[in-house]
């Protein structure tokens, strides 16, 4: 039998079976309500210390999100000092003579660019069909290029895009699209320069995983080595779509709550997490395609669909990982490169 | 450093197996080509590849079974400095282009360029004119497909990964241009080593694995 949508809207992974579902459900329904509780405290006071650190580390409830998300990164500042620049962009790219100029790299308009990628963002979710979602990714999108056309658009930012808008939307249906804007922003300020034209920052960031996994995981990486296969072949979705179909949605925007609050550095435990959890079957691989294909199903993986445990296990195993150590690598990679 | 993976337990089913990379510029339908070749299935739309996809599948050609692992790349043009990594060692590439845009073929011809100056010198190349059920909306004329691949001795074919038509026979058609010799183990060869850099020297890659 096939069961309903997840509460976002996405499929089920196929191996659950009706009494998982429950579970889990139920389960969540449960951490969801003390978590709301420990929100409520708070009485909408998200100033930064450690006692908020940690409560976003446990993750924020869906009705906290967005206000919690803009007060934690620059996104809030950001739009009320630019009050109305988000309508004077959109406005701007339903003008011929501005998108005329708008290129892609392929030398394309990007608008046209954009507009191919709606409906193949996350085509399974029936939200994704709707036209005001739709028309909603292509208005953020579009202003992001004119505002920030170094970057311009990276396929990729259509799916942090439709997950911004899914994890901010109201219970009514309502869209905010003016906060996703400006929370999308605040993303890629956060990140080191991956979306734009060369990909450089991406791409030595792979080479600093692949590093810290040696480090940290020795086991599994010689597994990955023994194969001959660079490891950024399979992270390179996790650091341009920030675990975005990688994860379980709900442990998407987790991972995401502690993102905005603690920067960069997150995506590394994660992804370093990821190989830890997955030792064992790591290491009985035998071959490039099973590799590639163990990669491939994490998806479906049952691991991460309780995004509390999860979380709290991520932040247990990577306790060692400094963010200087990160930087340090950073630079040490960058200048190997340049050689 | 070089090695080959360890095998364990009694020799499996003997299938050959080869890297294969699809390339092209972004919507063209290369994941869909490779969706109807693995599954039988279309989705009107196909959600937009990021860094690549990787699936595999078997087709029997004169009674040798033969193992694609296929590499699904992403297509915007700020991708491509990942593309190496993929067709690196790829014994068959399949350059896809959209016959409803002009612009697509182009794009077709610059990586035909790119894999003859960096790929394994004996890759086998096909290039697919899709979206063949959208003919009445054509841009590039089969002949010019047709005549461009013959002259850089390619293989084409027009296909619809919508209606099905053409796919499986592009893997077939390369599948009986592919070797068919046995991998012999401890042969430190051409075809069947696990290396890392120089797989574009000598030929060997990481695509298939010998087992015995």
């Amino acid at each position: 039998m096939k069961l309903e949508k997840e509460e976002y809207g996405f499929d089920w992974p196929p191996s659950f079976d009706k009494d998982t579902h429950w579970r889990y459900t139920h389960k969540r329904k449960l951490t969801d309500l003390e978590r709301v509780a420990e929100w409520d405290a708070l009485n909408g006071n998200y100033e930064r210390s450690e006692a908020l650190k940690k409560l976003v580390r446990k993750g924020v409830p869906r009705k906290y999100r967005v206000d919690v998300w803009l007060s934690i990164s620059s996104a809030g500042q950001n739009m009320l000092e630019n009050k109305g620049l988000y309508n004077n962009l959109t406005a701007r790219c339903a003008q011929k003579e501005t998108t005329d100029n708008m290129k892609d790299t392929s030398g394309e308009c990007v608008i046209d660019v954009i507009r191919r990628d709606l409906l193949r963002t996350f085509p399974e979710n029936p939200s994704f069909k709707e036209p005001v979602m739709l028309n909603n990714m292509q208005d953020i999108l579009s202003a992001f290029c004119l505002h920030r056309p170094e970057i311009g658009y990276c396929q990729g930012l259509n799916f942090i895009v439709g997950t911004l808008l899914l994890a901010t939307q109201s219970k009514d249906g309502e869209l905010l699209p003016e906060e996703c804007f400006w929370l999308l922003v605040a993303l890629v300020d956060i990140l080191p320069d991956y979306h734009s034209n060369k990909m450089t920052c991406l791409n030595n960031d792979c080479l600093v995983l692949n590093d810290l996994i040696r480090k940290t995981v020795p086991q599994t990486h010689s597994v990955v080595s023994l194969f001959g296969l660079p490891l950024q072949m399979f992270v390179t979705k996790w650091f341009v779509c920030l675990f975005v179909d990688v994860l379980p949605f709900h442990t998407v925007l987790h991972v995401w709550d502690t993102l905005f609050y603690e920067g960069n550095k997150i995506l590394f435990r994660v992804a370093v997490y990821e190989f830890v959890l997955h030792k064992k079957e790591l290491k009985k691989l035998q071959d490039p395609s099973g590799l590639a294909m163990f990669f491939r199903n994490l998806f479906w993986d049952n691991k991460a669909w309780d995004d509390f445990e999860y979380m709290q296990k991520v932040f247990k195993k990577t306790r060692k990982l400094k963010r200087k150590y990160i930087e340090h690598k950073r630079i040490t990679k960058a200048s190997e490169t340049e050689v | 450093m070089s090695g080959r993976p360890r095998q364990n337990g009694p020799a499996q089913a003997k299938a050959l197996q080869f890297k294969l990379v699809l390339l092209g510029e972004s919507a063209v339908g290369k994941s869909s080509l490779v969706l109807r070749f693995v599954k039988g299935q279309f989705h009107e739309y196909q959600e937009t590849t990021i860094g690549a996809a990787f699936l595999t599948q078997t087709v029997t050609v004169d009674g040798v079974t033969v193992k694609f692992e296929i590499w699904d790349t992403a297509g915007q043009e700020r991708y491509h400095s990942l593309a190496p990594m993929y067709y690196r060692g790829a014994q068959a590439a399949i350059i896809v282009y959209d016959i409803t845009n002009r612009d697509t073929f182009e794009r077709a011809k610059s990586w035909v360029k790119e894999l003859d100056r960096q790929a394994r010198k004996d890759i086998v190349i096909a290039l697919a004119g899709n979206k063949f059920d959208l003919s009445n909306k054509r841009m590039v004329e089969v002949e010019e497909g047709s005549a461009y691949a013959q002259e850089h001795n390619l293989i084409f074919m027009e296909t619809s990964a919508k209606t099905g038509d053409n796919v499986s026979n592009v893997f077939v058609e390369i599948a009986k241009m592919l070797p068919k010799v046995e991998p012999k183990p401890n042969n430190n060869g051409q075809t069947v080593r696990i290396d890392d850099n120089q797989e574009a020297q000598n030929g060997g890659g990481p695509g298939c694995c010998s087992k015995n």
